[in-house]
């Protein structure tokens, strides 16, 4: 017989019981494993969607409300409406791992690179609101695409290995930075950020990318991913203990916010995968099976899905989904 | 300041490995500053894409201190690379050693990942650069299992990149999902999931196991095989009790520079 693991959940923003601000998360573990949806707002719950139950989900982004999409493994492409995800069809069997939107006709996702010495040799798709289609314009990128951000539809970005590409609306130019890219943020086209594996952080402010980890920054360079919210107020996810998720502040230093929880009696420590915001106190982040919210002193962490590994988020509209392996697919209205 | 942690992350595939050869020729050409130096154009041809250079810079990285940055300029663009761990320094100046290969190699294949997941992990071994503290072994304390053999191996000839199931693995214990590397794959017996070489179960949690010692203090295994050797041949002392790793004897039988890998339940 099948048996579920209960875990305990339950997430209440505001509360600040850790003994120690710093370096230790909150531990507020509580209730059952997320149930199907509808739920009560406030609680994650889980929503299916036509795919085999083994698939991974590696990105997913919120337009709106009723207007969400979510890509993964095999050139899968989802869409949620007000009510439930369809299929979509991308034209590609290769691993899509990011995606993003400027509009509900402006969609772009990317994932794993073509085999060396195929053709077509990206796989870089958008969007025009009624078919995907696969970009092959001159600079598209080539090899992976573990990210995408923009400020606009004139201002996008796209990271993987080695390279990071920027999209005006017309024109694709590459920028070489090395390591494994696996996020991208930023507030405007003059203040990007990424981050990766191998790499070290580095910002974009409109020319030249700088190099950045004033101390007591990433201490590491496992960087997962990185979250701008304001000019002075970034988020970076490092592997370090302790240092877990790091915060670039409105006094241009960099604070460690550590994610080391016991959850259902076992201790853990979280790297985020991926980080959505509401506000700068209300934050989400996700990676291995937990999922942390930072109510602007802490991270509570959780493990609210079972050991589904939990890959990407996104906010909007008061919504917010995540969505993982195990073709997980959560939503909560906040 | 330098950390004891040797927790990383894993993105690579293996047939980025297995499409992008590099010699174990020296890889710095010429010091800029103290921490700064060019990479040897023996690199060239690996740095010429961009799968390459995402290969090169786990090698540096897997190499290379973390206060060291090689750079390198392709087609105009300066490309730097950044040190972490920093198991064979002396590579800047000298061509790898068995021994450097040795650890270049198990630090490469403890940090392939097929399942494009990043995930961070704890790398554990006997040398110096793989030090870890109690919070560490504390926090990854889920043994998926060792990684060892040699990516340098003549370019007629295939990667010789072994892995052995650990402890946790083999006890099914969560933190694994995304961690396939040393899993053994049931549609290929004799590999893992990863393609690697399956050499069974690492320790004497099993009645055949590759691996002739496991340092407590450490955590970690030595002297693994590259297939089990029953617990009589391990009673008698193995091929190589009491190796240390610190020579560059041909031990075509056994592999002093393993690395053990741990993850986060």
């Amino acid at each position: 017989m099948k048996t579920h693991n209960i875990i305990l959940f339950l997430l209440v923003a505001g509360c600040t019981t850790s003994p120690d601000p710093v370096d230790e998360a909150v531990d507020e573990s509580a209730v059952t494993i997320a149930p199907p949806c509808p739920t009560s707002p406030g609680q994650w719950c889980t929503e299916t969607a036509p795919v085999p139950s083994s698939l991974i989900l590696h990105g997913v982004f919120a337009i709106a409300a009723d207007n969400v999409f979510a890509v993964g493994d095999g050139g899968t492409i989802l869409h949620r409406d007000s009510s439930a995800w369809t299929a979509q069809s991308s034209g590609t069997n290769l691993n899509l791992l990011a995606v993003w939107a400027a509009s509900a006709s402006d969609v772009w996702a990317g994932g794993e690179a073509p085999p060396a010495g195929t053709s077509p040799s990206q796989t870089l798709l958008h969007f025009d609101g009624t078919a995907w289609s696969l970009v092959t314009a001159a600079g598209a990128p080539i090899t992976d695409i573990n990210a995408v951000w923009g400020s606009s539809s004139t201002d996008v970005w796209f990271v993987g290995s080695t390279v990071a590409t920027h999209w005006d609306g017309a024109t694709f130019t590459k920028f070489g930075l090395t390591g494994t890219l696996l996020g991208v943020s930023g507030t405007g086209p003059r203040d990007v950020w990424v981050a990766g594996e191998n790499f070290q952080l580095r910002h974009f402010a409109g020319a030249g990318w700088s190099t950045f980890s004033p101390s007591p920054g990433p201490a590491s360079q496992a960087l997962l991913t990185v979250l701008a919210l304001g000019t002075t107020d970034v988020w970076v996810t490092d592997g370090t203990l302790s240092k877990e998720t790091m915060h670039f502040g409105a006094d241009k230093t960099w604070t460690a916010h550590g994610t080391k929880a016991t959850i259902n009696g076992t201790l853990t420590s979280t790297g985020f995968n991926s980080m959505a915001a509401r506000s700068s106190s209300d934050i989400w982040g996700v990676g291995q099976s937990r999922a942390g919210h930072w109510d602007g002193s802490n991270w509570a962490m959780a493990q609210p899905f079972g050991d589904a590994t939990l890959l990407s988020v996104s906010i909007a509209n008061g919504n917010g989904w995540i969505v993982g392996g195990s073709a997980l697919i959560a939503h909560q209205v906040f | 300041m330098l950390t004891t942690n040797r927790i990383t992350a894993n993105r690579i595939t293996a047939n980025r490995i297995t499409a992008n050869r590099i010699t174990a020729n020296r890889i710095a050409a010429e010091r800029i500053t103290a921490n700064r130096l060019t990479v040897n154009s023996a690199a060239d041809e690996l740095l010429a894409t961009t799968d390459g250079q995402e290969l090169f810079s786990v090698l540096v990285a897997c190499a290379i201190p973390e206060d060291i940055t090689l750079e390198a300029t392709i087609n105009g663009t300066t490309l730097e690379f950044a040190g972490e761990i920093g198991l064979t320094p002396q590579w800047l100046h000298h061509p790898l050693d068995r021994k450097g290969q040795g650890w270049v190699s198990a630090c490469v294949f403890a940090k392939i990942n097929d399942h494009e997941v990043a995930l961070n992990f704890s790398m554990r071994g006997p040398h110096p650069a793989l030090k870890t503290d109690f919070d560490e072994r504390e926090v990854f304390s889920v043994e998926e299992g060792a990684f060892y053999g040699n990516m340098f191996t003549p370019l007629d000839q295939p990667i010789l990149w072994i892995a052995c199931r650990g402890r946790g693995q083999a006890a099914g214990q969560t933190g694994l999902r995304d961690r396939v590397c040393a899993t053994p794959d049931p549609e290929h017996p004799g590999l893992t999931q990863c393609g690697f070489f399956f050499a069974g179960d690492c320790g004497d949690f099993s009645e055949e196991f590759a691996c002739d010692h496991f340092s407590k203090n450490g955590e970690f295994y030595r002297g693994c095989h590259a297939s089990p050797v029953d617990r009589e041949h391990h009673s008698q002392g193995g091929s190589s009790s009491g190796y240390d790793g610190g020579d560059d004897q041909d031990h075509s039988h056994v592999f002093p520079q393993v690395i053990t890998t741990y993850v986060i339940p």
